[in-house]
């Protein structure tokens, strides 16, 4: 390539990634809340998505851009996102975590200076508050916090959590799409969120020529002949792309990551979980027009890999990158950039994006080989797998057409999304099934506080337990419907805050429609998510209840004083209570009773409808909310203490199945996966010494052999396989000792650890969030046997 | 009937073809210094009514679907024969594996009724087999013998340094294999002290102190049973 070979690339994307690494200071968010209420004022009077387009091309016009001396593409993401505002950081404490109802307490995340004063930073949080979305979203939280200050259920507005279709502005240009725009005709309505929609692609290219200006300054200064060569590369480019369709690959990245990078503008700053998709079928085509060499293709793919980290918070964006899977067909879809994304993956080893890998039945022997050395190796960052074949009759089943099918990709941790084409505001809603449980046990009374939740129940301790399952599914019901009110409330507040940027790559130029409008759908696809918590120590509980009304009929009465007292005094009761059945050790009744209420659950959030009247999308994953919403929840049957952590999506609690991987397998195949259309996750963490290939590429093999067919490609599976799962393949042993001599064992600073959807620098993490991880390897679950 | 199980689980492929759910069975006929399973010595372990076993396997069916199934070993599980023989004929349609040491009266009635047949072979001197294991070296020759008539069988070795791995116990080794059908195949197990700690736990003293065998003495055992066209594998 005329800037240099593949290794000089690969360098600069080292220095780069490291340069991104250092900054300690995000502040491009609060500029751009500053330039939108400095503009507010002016435009009063426009329709809201026309407002926001026009507001956008401010932003793109003001913006500070820089391009760094190391920099092959022009273009960064760190403008949209604050520092810490996310779950997932060194100083999280579960203890004080209340979730996300203040939208903005984000304004304590800017470090006051000479440039952003404590004034300045308070004058902007004065206004924000009174904005109207602030306003209505205060209001819907203040209305349901009796329930949301104990999670037994909570809310969120999405953000993010989508996957554009950059293609078409990609291949065709911008302008095109400008052109369609212009041609389009419809009600006021859609003309004028089309109009505003044109402006936000205007945006684009505001900010295009301004990178192509600074690209041509800086090379006029620059010295160094080699940055000059790359800058003058970059200033061509913009010259013609995003305003038109890229012909080679670094002409089609450079657009995607304009785009991109004005997407998540748009939504500073929070524009978590804005997800790639295929990103080896958007590149594909370039590569192959070009025949651009494997190491040509990874060594620029490592540039648009640098581009998806922000400074040095590499945790949480939970932006994903998909590779891999098949068409409608059941023709395979890997190409030679899949294979280029995994060597730069490799290589570079970064805690952004999150890599995921579609997978089927006839997925080629060199996709598992490619994975091994990712699996293997100790502190590299791991792909989440899908079963596409899985994948595509739920989706099929849920609606989706076949031939959307083979574009559905990640958004964020697991949510499968239509790329494009759905709009699934995945995370707005959380159901917490074991604090609904304990509050039907005490007849509305926490546990934890003592406060009354929800409606009161005093009926006799026997009579509850005896009617455990009428009374808790009722309450079930009734919770949800209050979730789902609350969640469409948000999802109401959030429509003031139009989205014709995103709107204009998720089919909103077709639909004439904002994606967040709220009367009309914009996208193909729309729903809301729910993410169930806590299936499997419900289903134990249940369980642990018929057995001692069965065995011990005489100590019923004592069974919720005991959890009132969190077992203390009851430590006999406790003991008779951890031995009944539980999930996860193909124990027939525990599997039944796990299967039951999972499919119950799953039919009470589908039977809710959101804002635009499509169902709740049941979503079994928690990702560490496990952790968070445990904390809330009181000690349940199942002899689970208070506060302790509930089980995480769709497996046994930890240290509940310890008759090893078979038969957790075994009772995992029985759930019922085709009613999870918004997700589900499960995590295997397995011992390396499981594996006995020699080789990355032969354990690869191996660990498909042992792990992913079983669970994905089981020929004797009733139903629908599972769709998803991670793995950690380490050991608690192992991690302590990352944790003790860090420097030993990872002297970069970095040791890439699956938390959930998402990976993680795990030496960046919070100690209960390290702890977190170390626990649920729960290598009794997964275990060989030992013999 | 009742069957002693000391440990059960799932291990992939190296008790047998495929994903394996394994039973340990409790007691043994011999005292091996370097059993990594000590705990399956004696009799203890948790008794299980033999219908409780037969309805684990089928509902564990599904794992079995790459040519897996259901392996006993030990403990030496013949010594339960009874039993297995009325878990075996109540499933024809499931793969079944015994892992023996091939060393007692009743090896032939259930190996019969298997798929495969793993069987120690782990000296063919009788002395030292005698004195270091109690063990029987007609009985084991005659039943490795008698069951490759009629089945394939998978001899192990575990080889030991000062007990199996001098150049007398190797030329034992060839005479032995030469002498059989060509329906079976070896494979060279090096010792490994992975049971060390469990003897320890059990407060029974380790004896083994010198049995890592050099890895040239294992190439020297695989090149001289391949010179006599003794089938040596890894599995």
């Amino acid at each position: 390539m005329k800037i240099g070979n593949h290794e000089h690339l690969t360098n600069l994307a080292k220095e780069l990634f490291k340069e991104e690494r250092s900054l300690k200071k995000l502040d491009g968010w609060f500029r751009i809340k500053e330039y939108r209420r400095e503009t507010d004022e002016l435009w009063e009077d426009l329709p809201p998505v026309e407002k926001a387009g026009q507001q956008l091309k401010i932003i793109a016009e003001r913006l500070p851009l820089s391009i760094s001396r190391y920099a092959v593409f022009a273009g960064t993401q760190r403008d949209a996102f604050a520092r810490s505002y996310a779950l997932i950081n060194p100083a999280f404490r579960v203890e004080t975590f209340s979730g996300y109802c203040d939208p903005t307490a984000v304004y304590d995340d800017i470090d006051e200076d000479a440039e952003f004063t404590k004034e300045r930073i308070e004058k902007m949080r004065a206004y924000d508050k009174e904005t109207p979305f602030v306003k209505e979203l205060s209001k819907v939280y203040d209305k349901y916090s009796e329930y949301t200050d104990e999670v037994a259920f909570f809310i969120e507005q999405v953000t993010g959590h989508v996957i554009p279709d950059m293609r078409p502005a990609i291949k065709y240009g911008v302008k095109h799409l400008i052109e369609e725009l212009d041609k389009k005709e419809g009600n006021d309505k859609q003309n004028s969120h089309r109009r505003g929609m044109k402006y936000a692609l205007e945006a684009v290219l505001i900010l295009a020529e301004r990178y192509r200006n600074l690209a041509l300054e800086n090379a006029e200064k620059t010295n160094d002949e080699d940055e000059k060569l790359r800058l003058i590369n970059i200033a061509e480019a913009l010259a013609k792309v995003p305003a038109k369709g890229a012909e080679t690959l670094f002409e089609a990245i450079q657009s995607f990551i304009l785009l991109w990078q004005i997407m998540c503008l748009e939504q500073a700053p929070n524009p978590f979980a804005f997800s790639v998709g295929n990103a080896d079928r958007i590149f594909e085509p370039y590569r192959a027009k070009e025949n651009l060499s494997r190491e040509d293709t990874a060594a620029l793919l490592k540039h648009l890999l640098v581009f998806y980290n922000v400074a040095d918070r590499s945790w949480a964006i939970s932006q994903n990158l998909i590779i891999g899977g098949k068409d409608e067909n059941g023709n395979d879809m890997t190409n030679e950039t899949s294979f280029a994304l995994f060597d730069a993956y490799y290589d570079m080893n970064m805690p952004q994006p999150i890599l995921s890998v579609k997978l089927h039945k006839n997925t080629p022997d060199s996709v598992y080989e490619a994975m091994g050395k990712f699996f293997f190796t100790p502190g590299c960052l791991t792909p989440s797998l899908f079963n596409d074949d899985a994948m595509f009759e739920v989706l099929s089943n849920h609606g989706v057409k076949t031939e959307h099918l083979a574009d559905y990709s990640i958004a964020g941790c697991q949510e499968p999304l239509i790329m494009g084409k759905d709009s699934g505001n995945t995370t707005n809603s959380w159901f917490n099934l074991g604090k609904i449980l304990e509050l039907t046990l005490t007849g509305g009374f926490s546990e934890i506080t003592g406060k009354r939740i929800g409606k009161t129940d005093d009926s006799s301790a026997l009579e509850k337990l005896q009617n455990i399952r009428e009374k808790f599914y009722a309450n079930a019901e009734e919770y949800a419907s209050l979730m789902t009110d609350a969640a469409n409330g948000a999802s109401k507040a959030l429509s003031l805050l139009p989205v014709p940027f995103l709107s204009a790559v998720m089919g909103g130029i077709e639909s004439g429609y904002d994606a967040r409008d709220i009367d009309n759908q914009g996208t193909i696809y729309n729903g809301s998510g729910c993410l169930i918590h806590g299936t499997s120590v419900v289903a134990d509980s249940f369980v642990a209840i018929d057995c001692l009304l069965k065995d011990r009929p005489e100590d019923a009465d004592k069974l919720i004083d005991a959890i009132k007292n969190n077992f203390e005094g009851y430590e006999e009761l406790r003991d008779y209570l951890l031995s009944c059945p539980k999930f996860g050790n193909n124990n027939e009744i525990a599997d039944k009773e796990a299967v039951e209420v999972t499919s119950k659950i799953a039919d009470i959030v589908a039977s809710k409808k959101n804002y635009l009247g499509n169902p709740f999308r049941p979503d079994f994953s928690t990702p560490s909310t496990h952790l968070l919403y445990g904390y809330w929840v009181g000690a349940l049957p199942d002899g689970r203490k208070s506060r302790e952590m509930l089980n995480y999506g769709i497996d046994p609690l930890h240290g509940d199945a310890n008759q090893g991987l078979g038969f957790r397998t075994l009772s995992q195949m029985k759930l019922p996966y085709d009613k999870m259309c918004g997700g589900c996750a499960s995590h295997l963490g397995i011992a390396p010494k499981y594996f006995k290939g020699e080789t990355y590429e032969a354990k690869g093999l191996e660990f498909r052999t042992k792990i992913v067919n079983p669970l994905f490609f089981n020929p004797l599976q009733q139903g629908i396989s599972p769709f998803y799962m991670y793995l950690n393949i380490t050991t608690p042993e192992m991690l302590r000792k990352v944790l003790d001599n860090p420097k030993k064992y990872a002297p970069s600073g970095v040791y890439i650890m699956r938390i959930h959807g998402t990976f993680v620098n795990f030496l960046d993490l919070s100690p209960a969030i390290q702890q977190d991880i170390i626990t649920r390897l729960d290598p009794k679950s997964t275990g060989g046997i030992e013999c | 009937m009742k069957i002693t199980v000391f440990e059960k689980g799932f291990n992939y492929s190296q008790d047998g073809p495929g994903n394996r759910l394994v039973y340990h069975l409790s007691g043994c006929n011999m005292v091996c210094p370097w059993c990594s399973n000590p705990e399956g010595m004696t009799k203890s372990g948790k008794e299980y009514d033999t219908s409780e076993i037969i309805n684990e396997i089928i509902s564990s069916e599904p794992m079995f679907f790459d040519g897996g199934g259901v392996t006993f070993t030990g403990g030496e599980c013949t010594l339960q024969a009874e039993a297995l023989c009325e878990i075996i004929d109540s499933l024809p349609h499931v793969s079944f594996c015994i892992e023996s040491n091939a060393d007692t009266p009743d090896f032939l009635s259930v190996a019969k009724k298997c798929d495969t047949v793993i069987a120690d072979f782990k000296s063919p001197i009788q002395e030292r087999l005698k004195a270091i294991t109690v063990g029987n070296l007609q009985v084991i020759e005659s039943n490795i013998r008698n069951i490759e008539k009629s089945k394939h069988i998978h001899i192990r070795i575990p080889l030991i340094h000062s007990f199996n791995d001098d150049d007398e116990s190797l030329q034992g080794f060839i005479d032995f294999f030469s002498s059989l059908n060509d329906n079976y195949d070896v494979e060279i197990l090096p010792y490994h002290e992975y049971g060390k700690e469990k003897w320890l736990k059990l407060g029974k003293e380790y004896t083994v102190t010198d049995g890592f065998v050099k890895n040239e003495t294992i190439k020297k055992f695989i090149d001289k049973f391949k010179k006599n066209s003794i089938k040596v594998i890894k599995t």
